[in-house]
């Protein structure tokens, strides 16, 4: 499409999403935005479905697979609503997908998988520690902790990756600058009939930006991704494995989880598709504002490489605070 | 000529990149996720001169952590087992450090508190229940200061809440003339977004547990 078309277009998305942000952290009367106001809500609806859960697992144990079905569902939403919440599996994933990744299907793929493999890490867990070795929940429980660590590390070493990989791109395009400056000059624009020689081998056709975002991106970065946010076990799945285990309910439990992690990776995939939208968008405002292939490229990699270093401090920042906060005082 | 360009390419590439973490930061939904929760109900308890000396609290446990704290109920022989006994008192000692996530304000200073000495624990339809008396190191006049208590898991591992419609009750010398009202969570859009990127407990007074917590102020005549 052509850039004089997209230009009002932008504006008017942009003044439209500005509207609805204004519109959110506006404050009513009683000095509660409506945003907050929806917050708690969610927070009023999960706490429901999780008392309707333990409800749901005594119903599997007295009626049998019957009553699978009502578990199965109420896990589902559980999921849904428990993942509306922070954890660093969603900051470091749309951050990824904002600053590195532009396929849409791809972001949902790598929500949806790193959700389950959260499900699945916590099936593992409680399968080897209370099933296989016989150790107590607590002790389960503090293994359970132990993973979280290792995610967080592993997390600071994708972003380092992409910092890297990012960084090196950049380091060779700089390199080249000047020498696509003398083929077009700065007010380069201005001439129409720059404009057709220069898009044989740039300009504001998708196709080249394309694959200027997607060369770094590699399957072993979004493997390592998933690994890396999938490692850590929801620990709220732990606590319903453990409570099944207890009830003689162990596949309900297995079940149950799954159930939840696919909850919880529409509520991520969601959000992945929002960022990867957002990022789209940007492009498209870059395509404008930025009237040259390279230095398109050129901004892409410098946002790729600050996407890298917030994965990477995140990851650090949560390592650093695992290794310092005490285990909770009512976990020990 | 050419390394202006690169500069002004670096300056826009900068203000591109800005504009991607903005977006960034409002595409994260920041509420947190608490999981275990705890039906609270809370007595004030007032000395003889009607000045409140201590918060008298029961604890309702979810179903799941009951389990989880129990290492399994099939192994408790009834409601009265010791080992019921012996889980709260590890678990108070345990919250000692972090002040029974009770929170006392006077005049909007904090308060400090003693040591719980007095509890109680039962299982209750499957529900473990502890009962307990947080007592202040001294005694606060509501008639002069502007009482008010919060109890909080800080690191919102697990959610607080008195049930709805439930009164904040009150025992001692003019009970009657005291009330207690309870201000529902009201997170604000800015302190939510600080707390967001992390799901583990800060060190701050803005902790998530804190942004979510109800607080009671108690009135008397």
């Amino acid at each position: 499409m052509n850039a004089r078309v997209l230009a009002p277009v932008m504006v008017i998305v942009s003044l439209t999403a500005l509207l609805v942000l204004a519109l959110l952290l506006t404050h009513t009367d009683d000095g509660s935005s409506v945003w907050s106001r929806l917050l708690v809500e969610v927070q009023t609806i999960q706490r429901d479905l999780h008392r309707q859960l333990a409800g749901a697992m005594r119903a599997v144990g007295a009626r049998g697979s019957a009553a699978a079905w009502g578990l199965i569902a109420l896990s589902f939403l559980y999921g849904v609503f428990h993942a509306a919440g922070p954890g660093h599996g969603k900051v470091v994933i749309s951050t990824y997908l904002l600053t590195q990744e532009s396929h849409l299907r791809r972001g949902v793929a790598l929500s949806l998988l790193a959700s389950l493999a959260q499900g699945v890490t916590a099936i593992l867990i409680v399968e080897a520690t209370v099933g296989l070795l016989g150790l107590t929940f607590r002790r389960a429980g503090a293994t359970a902790t132990g993973f979280e660590a290792v995610s967080y590390g592993l997390v600071a070493l994708v972003g380092a990756i992409l910092v890297v990989t990012r960084a090196r791109r950049l380091h060779a395009r700089l390199k080249q600058v000047p020498v696509v400056s003398d083929h077009k000059p700065l007010h380069g624009h201005d001439h129409q009939h720059g404009h057709d020689e220069a898009c044989s081998h740039c300009g504001h056709a998708h196709g080249p930006i394309r694959n200027d975002v997607e060369a770094p991106v590699s399957v072993r970065t979004l493997v390592g991704l998933i690994l890396s946010v999938g490692i850590r076990p929801c620990s709220g799945a732990v606590i319903v494995l453990l409570a099944a285990h207890a009830m003689g309910l162990r596949w309900a439990g297995v079940g149950a989880v799954l159930a939840m992690s696919l909850g919880t990776g529409l509520t991520v995939s969601l959000l992945a598709s929002l960022s990867v939208y957002a990022r789209k968008a940007s492009l498209r405002l870059a395509a404008i504002l930025l009237d040259r292939a390279t230095r398109i490229a050129t901004a892409i990699d410098v946002v790729g490489m600050a996407g890298g270093v917030v994965i990477l401090v995140a990851g650090a920042l949560l390592l650093q605070s695992a290794w310092v906060t005490p285990a909770h005082p009512l976990l020990r | 000529m050419k390394r202006s360009t690169i500069t002004i390419d670096c300056l826009k590439s900068g203000l591109l990149a800005l504009l991607f973490m903005l977006t960034g930061a409002n595409g994260v939904p920041a509420v947190a996720h608490p999981h275990a929760w705890i039906d609270l109900r809370s007595t004030v308890v007032l000395d003889a001169q009607g000045r409140v000396v201590a918060i008298e609290q029961q604890w309702l446990f979810d179903e799941f952590y009951t389990v989880f704290a129990l290492d399994g109920l099939k192994t408790l022989a009834d409601d009265r087992d010791p080992r019921l006994v012996e889980l709260a008192r590890v678990n108070l000692e345990n919250l000692r450090p972090y002040g029974y996530f009770t929170e006392v304000r006077a005049d909007g200073a904090k308060v400090t508190l003693g040591t719980v000495k007095e509890f109680e624990t039962a299982l209750r339809s499957g529900r473990l229940w502890f009962r307990f008396i947080v007592p202040l190191d001294r005694p606060l006049d509501p008639r002069k200061d502007r009482v008010s208590f919060s109890v909080f898991d800080p690191t919102y591992y697990i959610e607080m809440l008195h049930l709805k419609d439930d009164v904040i009750a009150f025992h001692g010398a003019g009970a009657n003339a005291c009330y207690g009202r309870i201000t529902p969570p009201n997170p604000t859009t800015e302190t939510v977004m600080l707390a967001a990127a992390l799901d583990r407990g800060a060190k701050a007074d803005n902790t998530l547990g804190a942004l979510f917590a109800e607080t009671v102020e108690v009135q008397c005549q």
